[in-house]
């Protein structure tokens, strides 16, 4: 019976949708600690001047921007709320609002995916509990890929309003070029951020997930009357 | 689960797929293709000066899709792949046809690096190995090839006693000079285009460039045309040599074969666009040599199995069969019919028939003219 239970255990096929889970979890922890979005001047630009400008706006609601000159050496960081980069005080607030909303979408889509290692876990060491509990991926998974696009549909609006995306104190990109999520100007690009990237990946991932619990887990045996 | 060999091919498959996935979200962070280079640049005109060491490039994507919403869907495609890794892993019966997507997925992260390019390599080989699965990796037609590589000699022993593997010979022909085409076609068509423009020029050597149109396509019908024949004529010198002169009793089948799998090396100048660099013509012939070094080694390991002569006999019929092919082949067929890529051709033709001379005195001296030998 032990050894049933050990071999049971040490079945590695019940393990993959529980690693990609998790691969999935920490993807999306990483990407609420990482820019969504990012504004600065191109790579050739950064190349031919040895200068690099960037702009990175935070989930914490704040700007990390940089301004790092190779020679002379000369490095200037600064850390601004979105208020600092507006004419009118409603843009901010309505910024402040949509990195709200996607917060939470990634922090609900965490409690899913913890809730899905947390069954698959179960099913692991004890017995299969829940035949369905690949909803509870499913939910992660759509929680994880409406955040992404609920920010490139929402925040170009509101950055055109802004009138600087940059950091005066770094230089001057005028809020009326913002014209979409990605693009670029003579002296500007900008796009996704590293954070936004992670968590469209976590989404597919969560998503991957899904599809591997169904496989592995395709029937729970009914238990049956003495 | 994961105790035959056969699941090696999932598991390459997999490990590839993560490895695309990171490497597609480094370049996310990045906001650009990963472009590492052998020492720090700041523009087309240091890089030509009088007195430029040599410099180089690699890149790990390609601009425009590292620094746009396509970036989503690449690596969309990445988790597909792993997706696709892991369900053969877990049920690999009546799945096979999923290895298709497999190659497909890795091929498509080319753009965004390929996972470091060896990710989609691994994918690639995970791939083809699974269409053949239950066969175990190295049964496989790349598992052959990957052998053929190491200078198995095992493997090309196998081939020569085989004759089924005709086929397999052919289709290795094929697919190596498919590859090696794609490589110089993008090379070529990328040099061209940076040499009529400097901007362009910029481009390549520092954000990741390359050139890719409908001519690149023309080179794998050419190649693939004139390997054929070059096949023919290698075989053939190696057959004769091995048969007339030294008495050996393999049929040309065997050779044939043989030769095809040496070939093997010349596939990877499809790596010849990952590096740009000052000396375009300097990297296009250290890989052309390196190729080509590698695949007579493999010829030599692969015939001698086949002949069962001695190394140092089959070294003779290597320095004679190869000297009169090279003749052929880069005085005859190369500049007759302006064979596009890089190529190395030695002038004057005098100089080509005193390399040859001595190479035929070499063979003597291994005494590939003396019929009596011992294979060990």
């Amino acid at each position: 019976m032990e050894t049933k239970l050990m071999s049971k255990k040490m079945n590695l096929k019940n393990w993959i949708p529980v690693a990609i889970l998790s691969f999935a979890f920490i993807l999306a922890i990483a990407s609420l600690n990482a820019p969504w979005w990012t504004v600065k001047n191109p790579i050739s630009n950064q190349i031919q001047t040895n200068v690099t400008n960037s702009a990175d706006y935070n989930p914490s609601q704040t700007i990390s921007a940089n301004h790092v000159e190779n020679e002379p050496n000369n490095t200037v960081s600064i850390v601004v709320p979105f208020a600092d980069l507006a004419i009118n005080q409603t843009d901010p607030v309505e910024l402040n609002g949509i990195f709200n909303a996607a917060y939470y979408l990634v922090v609900s889509a965490l409690i899913f995916i913890a809730i899905a290692i947390a069954v698959a876990l179960f099913s692991i060491f004890r017995k299969p509990i829940f035949s369905l509990f690949w909803i509870f991926p499913l939910a992660a998974t759509l929680l994880l890929f409406v955040a992404p696009v609920y920010l490139a549909a929402q925040m170009p609006p509101v950055l055109t309003n802004l009138a600087t995306v940059m950091p005066p104190q770094i230089g001057i990109a005028s809020g009326s070029d913002v014209t979409g999520f990605w693009g670029s100007s003579p002296d500007w690009t900008w796009g996704a951020g590293t954070g936004w990237t992670m968590m469209l990946t976590a989404a597919f991932l969560s998503g991957a997930a899904m599809v591997l619990v169904r496989a592995v887990w395709k029937t729970v045996p009914k238990r049956t009357l003495p | 689960m994961f105790k035959n060999e056969s699941s090696l091919a999932f598991i390459l498959v997999v490990l590839g797929a993560i490895m695309v996935l990171i490497n597609g979200i480094l370049i996310a962070a990045n906001g650009a293709p990963v472009v590492i280079s052998s020492y720090p640049a700041y523009s087309t005109n240091q890089l030509y000066a009088n007195g430029s060491s040599f410099w180089g490039r690699l890149s790990l994507g390609i601009p425009g899709v590292a620094d746009s919403a396509w970036l989503s869907i690449f690596l969309f495609v990445g988790v597909v792949q792993l997706l696709t890794g892991l369900l053969l892993l877990i049920q690999p019966k009546g799945r096979r046809n999923l290895s298709l997507i497999v190659i497909v997925c890795s091929l498509l992260s080319i753009p965004i690096g390929g996972g470091f390019i060896i990710g989609a390599l691994l994918g690639i080989i995970g791939g083809l190995a699974g269409m053949e699965w239950p066969e175990p990796i190295q049964e496989t037609f790349v598992g052959r090839f990957l052998r053929a590589l190491k200078l198995d000699s095992s493997m090309f022993k196998a081939m020569s006693d085989e004759p089924k593997y005709l086929s397999h010979a052919a289709w290795m022909l094929i697919l190596v000079n498919t590859l090696s085409a794609i490589g110089y076609g993008i090379y070529n068509l990328t040099i061209i285009n940076a040499n009529n423009s400097a901007d362009f020029a910029f481009n390549v050597l520092f954000l990741g460039q390359i050139s890719i149109d409908i001519s690149v396509l023309v080179y794998p019908l050419i190649y693939v045309g004139l390997a054929v024949i070059k096949w023919l004529i290698l075989s053939s010198l190696i057959y004769l040599i091995g048969t007339k002169i030294l008495g050996s009793r393999t049929g040309f089948d065997s050779i044939a074969t043989v030769t095809a799998f040496a070939y093997a090396p010349i596939a990877l100048q499809i790596f010849l666009p990952l590096i740009f660099s000052n000396q375009p013509v300097t990297w296009g012939l250290a890989v052309f040599f390196v190729t080509n070094a590698w695949m007579i080694l493999a010829l030599l390991v692969g015939a001698r199995q086949a002949l069962e002569v001695p190394i140092e006999r089959m070294i003779g019929i290597i320095l004679i069969g190869g000297g009169i092919y090279w003749i052929i082949d880069y005085m005859a067929i190369v500049p007759q019919l302006e064979v596009p890529g890089i190529w190395f051709i030695l002038k004057p033709a005098t100089f080509v028939l005193l390399l040859f001379s001595i190479g035929t005195l070499l063979a003597t001296l291994t005494g590939v003219f003396t019929k009596r030998f011992k294979f060990q």
